[in-house]
């Protein structure tokens, strides 16, 4: 039971913390709460499903290609919707969930409503401290933490990556560095669309994929970012594991019916008690 | 002042126009979409007195709109009650939970904010379907008692609500009350310094605002005869009550109402169109914030004056902040 | 004894962290005076205000108006009991009217509440009034947030005499003014305390106008007060000029 937990809760964790670090690194650069967020989710695993089930391509270079449309899609939500409107962050909110409904709408049109099953890496099942887990499962987990890993490298050891934190911390002073505000902009778009984009290829495959799939790992994610503290990485991470451990736990332990009411009681009173989460710092000077 | 009186008007034309409607039509289908309509005015309007004038925008109005349904149908188990009584009750039911929602989360704002009352909605939702031996679970209760057999009644009977309720929120809202709650929005520690408490008129406005959630609920509970999530708790109803209000435009009472007439008769003009008419209506949301920030009743009929109605000179920040393109500032504040 | 003083600030003392903003500060204001308080920056100026405003709590010490300790009270309470503060930087509302910034205030319970203002022709009157005062009253219908600098200054000061404050705190007015902008808000100042009979507290680094305009001063450096007394003795006094303008300063004494 203990293991299950520990291994289960692992994986859930992982797939967490790949949709909730891009919804934390939006909101930590530009101070936008995007809640298309859960789409590129959704459209990474749709247009796996076009590129290798309908035109039969490759499955690395359908995912490849599902992942730069992703990349391109974002961008043009962010250059044609969410810039004009960036001063008002209600107005982000109401513009960006109305483009998540706009595109189930037409996915459910192209695709139609029924669920679709993609592809698979890799097939069977795998045994760790004797608890049998299914290997897309593992996969998921490893692309997980991979990509956690490579995100903290890129942030914490390359220029680019350093540039955004600093926009991050003070866009202003960033300015004034010589920091150019509208690439770092732009590129914590693609990478937060990339992560939530690898999450639905590897993740879709044993989870269902229709045109709602948005809206939960979306709440999720915003959930998860603001317990661990709007702007905060690594405490969007660590929520996410502690969400992963909880849900996992409490789903075990009493049942499938309580672990969301759990979930939901814990994000209203971090709320209520520490609205600045559980990483977060005071951002009122 | 003197301009307002021009949208009175169209008000009044509007009123005797839907209390005219079942003389010019026998149609008792577009009568029943004309009954939905004047309910969701008044979510919309209910939503906007707390969300549009404080600038506490509420992504859980499912859960007072539910709470005075459920009321209703709690007590109908009992004995079979009768409109005149479960509105009040339905009403107060909200109110209740107003406070209860209201005073914890007092100190949240934008995306804080949302996502509380998100969660507490969403939380009363799983209740209700783990209860499902009291509340019916996802089946509902059924077995209200009717507002009256007579279609036509009902007609008007909800004309009569949708007019008084709006009106009482329309007259809040444009009484000092409004005013205050509009400064609260804008900048709560200089309304604090002008001496108002505005603790006490953030709770208010939660309260009012659950109210008239909670009585409209109560209402529609009769019309349908039926409690059920799907029917008044679920965050879908939310959203919509929050497409309305921003399509209409916030911040007036009749922009979020008339924003409730809009896509509702839109929504069935579209439905011709089968699934391209969810298409649509998304797409205008998205155009309306993005071209009309004021909403479009806002900006066509009430021509609302305000530096918002010219996008170009808003200002963003406040003197000697640097926007340009780092403008995102620091919105959706925190305390 | 205490009746004689409207304000009486009792060792105020505020710890933030590991700073001490303001350390045992006391002073005693009468009625009617024009008090000024001076100090570089991060003497604890605004500190001082913020406490006596209710924004925080101080630490420790006590603040007395007319004899009663207002001390931890809220900042709608303390103005409500007709002490009135402006900001550093300008807090309009910005989508509201000008018209309307100022009716904000007249709506609390000082300014007669919610059901005094019912009959609103009295308001509207004391609004006009009041922006007249400020010769704000031709862009009464304008939104606030389409002001200028100087006319959002007006707008500040406006909102607190809209309170018909007793004390009035204004934390630098004159800041971001240009030199034209600057005498007409110092004569709003001075005609609302002699008058009107308002007690003013302020706090400014515009030295030229400030010396001028106030009868006597508290200084701070560091959080502590260093020196009390009229201009005159203030500019003569060897702490203040040490520690406000640097050693061999005497700007301020030509000034």
């Amino acid at each position: 039971m203990g293991y299950d937990i520990l291994i289960n809760g692992s994986i859930n964790g992982a797939f967490y913390a790949l949709l909730a670090l891009g919804f934390c690194l939006m909101f930590g650069v530009a101070r936008l709460v995007n809640l298309y967020h859960g789409s590129y989710y959704m459209l990474a695993a749709y247009f796996t499903y076009l590129f290798a089930v309908l035109l039969r391509w490759p499955l690395l270079l359908a995912v490849a290609a599902s992942l730069s449309g992703v990349v391109a899609v974002a961008i043009l939500v962010d250059r044609v919707c969410v810039n004009r409107v960036r001063q008002s962050s209600i107005a982000v909110m109401i513009c960006t969930l109305g483009l998540a409904y706009f595109t189930q709408y037409l996915v459910r049109i192209l695709f139609g409503p029924r669920y679709l099953s993609i592809p698979a890496f890799v097939s069977g099942n795998a045994g760790i401290l004797g608890v049998v887990i299914p290997s897309t499962r593992l996969l998921a987990f490893g692309v997980g933490i991979g990509l956690i890993l490579a995100l903290w490298a890129f942030i914490g050891k390359t220029r680019a990556g350093r540039s955004i934190m600093a926009v991050a911390q003070d866009p202003e002073a960033a300015t004034y560095m010589g920091i150019n505000t509208a690439a770092a902009f732009t590129m914590a778009t693609g990478i937060s669309a990339f992560l939530a984009g690898v999450a639905g290829t590897v993740v879709a495959p044993f989870l269902s994929v229709d045109p709602g799939m948005w809206l939960l790992p979306l709440i999720k994610a915003f959930a998860i970012v603001i317990l661990g503290g709007l702007g905060s990485l690594w405490g969007s991470v660590l929520a996410a594991f502690l969400l992963g451990y909880l849900e996992t736990g409490v789903s075990l332990l009493l049942s499938t019916n309580v672990r969301e009411i759990v979930f939901l009681a814990v994000v209203l009173l971090v709320l209520i008690i520490k609205p600045s989460g559980l990483l977060g710092k005071s951002l009122t000077a | 002042m003197v301009k307002l009186f021009k949208p009175l008007n169209v008000v009044v034309v509007l009123l005797v126009l839907l209390l005219a409607m079942p003389l010019l039509t026998k149609n008792s289908y577009l009568l029943g979409v004309l009954i939905l309509a004047n309910i969701y005015a008044v979510y919309a309007a209910g939503w906007d007195l707390l969300s549009g004038y404080t600038g506490r925008e509420n992504f859980g109005y499912a859960l007072f709109i539910g709470a005075g349904a459920y009321a209703v149908g709690f007590i109908s188990k009992v004995f079979p009650v009768q409109a005149w009584l479960s509105l009040p009750v339905g009403g107060l039911t909200a109110a209740a939970f107003g406070l209860l929602i209201g005073i914890p989360c007092l100190r949240l704002k934008g995306p804080y904010l949302a996502l509380a009352t998100l969660a507490a909605a969403a939380i009363a939702e799983r209740v209700v379907m783990i209860f499902s031996g009291v509340t019916g679970g996802e089946e509902g209760m059924i077995g209200i008692a009717p507002l009256s057999f007579e279609p036509l009644n009902s007609y008007y009977y909800s004309v009569i609500f949708m007019a008084v309720s709006i009106g009482i929120l329309y007259l809040i809202g444009h009484l000092p009350e409004g005013l205050l709650l509009k400064s609260i929005k804008q900048d709560e520690t200089a309304a604090e310094a002008a001496g108002i408490n505005t603790t006490f008129h953030k709770v208010l406005a939660f309260v009012v605002s659950a109210f008239f959630g909670g009585a409209a609920g109560a209402f529609n509970a009769h019309y349908m005869g039926y409690v059920g999530p799907d029917a008044v708790l679920n965050s879908t109803i939310s959203l919509t009550v929050i497409i309305m209000a921003v399509v209409g435009g916030t911040g007036s009472i009749l922009g979020a109402a008339g924003g409730a007439y809009l896509l509702t008769l839109l929504g069935e003009f579209l439905k011709r169109f089968g699934d391209f008419h969810l298409l649509f209506y998304t797409a205008l949301l998205v155009l309306v914030v993005l071209f009309m920030p004021k909403g479009m009743i806002n900006s066509l009929a009430l021509k609302l004056p305000g530096p918002g109605s010219e996008p170009v000179s808003r200002p963003v920040s406040g003197p000697g902040g640097h926007s340009g393109q780092v403008g995102p500032g620091r919105a959706g504040g925190r305390q | 004894m205490t009746q004689d003083y409207i304000l009486e600030v009792q060792d105020l003392y505020k710890r933030f962290g590991g700073l001490e903003a303001t350390r045992y500060v006391s002073f005693r204001v009468k009625a009617g005076e024009l008090l000024g308080i001076l100090g570089p920056n991060g003497a604890g100026k605004t500190t001082l205000f913020n406490q006596l405003s209710g924004a925080f709590p101080p630490t420790s010490g006590r603040i007395l108006f007319k004899g009663w300790e207002i001390t931890g009270l809220k900042p709608y309470q303390i103005a409500n009991r007709g002490i009135v503060r402006t900001f550093q930087i300008v807090r309009p509302f910005r989508e509201l009217t000008v018209a309307e910034n100022v009716t904000i205030p007249c709506l609390s319970h000082r300014g007669r509440g919610l059901i005094g203002n019912l009959g609103q022709g009295g308001l509207r009157r004391w609004v006009t009034e009041v922006l007249e005062m400020v010769e704000l009253a031709p862009k009464m219908h304008l939104a606030a947030g389409l002001l200028t600098h100087g006319e959002l200054k007006k707008l500040e000061v406006a909102r607190a005499l809209a309170m018909r404050p007793e004390i009035i705190l204004l934390d630098e007015p004159f800041a971001g003014l240009g030199y034209q902008e600057i005498a007409p808000v110092a004569e709003v100042i001075r005609r609302l305390n002699a008058e009107n009979g308002v007690t003013v507290l302020i706090i400014e680094h515009k030295l030229r106008e400030f010396m001028r305009l106030v009868k006597r001063i508290v200084a701070l450096n560091y959080g502590e007060k260093i020196a009390e007394g009229t201009p005159e003795e203030i500019v003569q006094n060897p702490l203040v000029v040490e520690a406000y303008l640097g050693k061999g300063g005497t700007a301020l004494a030509n000034s």
